[in-house]
């Protein structure tokens, strides 16, 4: 009697591992759609259960992807906003470096201009110092000249100048025709 | 017989009579180019020379002006005025007893007002019958700023 009491308990009293078996069964709803004495004592507990997670990992699945489009459009705008960025910065570089390459040719410009000028300057410094070299040149040989009417030479190489104190009538005479010849 | 009053030109002891100015003489103008000579090869005529009249109120620029034409002006490519000329005369020193030489001064062909250009001969100590040692340098123009 105890043994049919228990046996009896234990059939009312189903077991974890019948449970197992049960939510086996369940998944194949398909397939066990008549039976009902699987969905009697399985179905009561873990049926929404069953609805919950499938459902939920579908949303989360779709808003996972969703979220997934998202971000990827997010990373492509941010990819084409930085390669305008740096096409901005090309052209700006290029810009400058234009600019520079600018600024150095009108300097160099200025520069060879200035110096020809300084040269030309030079030149004519240079021109004008030669012609009063040669003016103080040609005056210094008059000086030199009028100088040969005044002293007497002598015969010896090199001709030395000399003027006695008292002049005699000869060495006058020949002064004063030195005199008229130049003049 | 009449005499014409006229003092004696004697460039030594003589002041010059306006009328008649100084009386020119010889100067034995020793030259090389960079450098100086030697005192004892001007003494002893070695190194090249040239002969130039000049007068006890000559400056040294004109100095200057009648050696550059001998020596200078002769070739193109040393015909310029950018030339700096120092000078200083050499003599045998009777109380030392040997040669010495002394300093007159430097002038700037482009520019007489420059350096020693208007000192007179008389005022740098020489006497007739010494001889002048000339060392000659480029010196280039310098435009004002």
């Amino acid at each position: 009697m105890d043994g049919k009491e228990n046996k009896i308990v234990k059939e009312e009293h189903p077991s974890k591992e019948n449970d197992q078996v049960q939510t086996n069964d369940s998944m194949d709803i398909d397939k066990n759609e008549g039976s009902t004495v699987h969905n009697d004592h399985a179905d009561k507990q873990p049926s929404d259960e069953r609805k919950e997670p499938t459902e939920n990992k579908r949303s989360k699945r779709m808003f996972g992807a969703l979220l997934g489009t998202l971000g990827k459009f997010q990373k492509e705008a941010e990819r084409e906003k930085q390669s305008e960025t740096r096409v901005r910065r090309a052209e700006l570089e290029k810009k400058l470096a234009k600019r520079q390459e600018e600024e150095r040719k009108e300097l160099d410009i200025q520069e060879s201009q200035e110096q020809e000028q300084r040269e030309k300057d030079l030149a004519q410094e240079r021109r004008v110092a030669m012609e009063d070299l040669e003016l103080d040149l040609k005056d210094l040989k008059q000086t030199l000249k009028k100088q040969e009417s005044t002293f007497l030479k002598t015969n010896t190489e090199p001709r030395l100048y000399y003027r006695p104190y008292y002049l005699l009538p000869s060495q006058k005479e020949y002064l004063d025709q030195v005199r008229e010849e130049k003049d | 017989m009449s005499f014409t009053p006229s003092r004696s030109q004697s460039p030594v002891s003589s002041e010059s009579d306006p009328a008649v100015g100084p009386c020119p003489f010889l100067i034995q103008v020793y030259h090389q180019f960079h450098t100086r000579n030697h005192i004892l090869d001007v003494l002893d005529d070695v190194v090249p020379s040239i002969e130039i009249y000049g007068w006890m109120n000559m400056s040294l620029y004109e100095l200057g002006v009648f050696i550059a034409e001998k020596i200078l002006f002769q070739q193109e490519d040393t015909k310029h005025p950018e030339w700096m000329l120092q000078f200083r005369f050499v003599f045998h020193d009777r109380f030392k007893g040997r040669p010495s030489s002394r300093d007159m001064g430097t002038i700037c062909l482009h520019n007489p007002k420059l350096f020693q250009g208007s000192k007179l001969l008389k005022a740098t100590g020489m006497k007739c019958g010494d001889r002048i040692d000339v060392c000659i340098k480029p010196n280039k123009i310098r435009l004002r700023k």
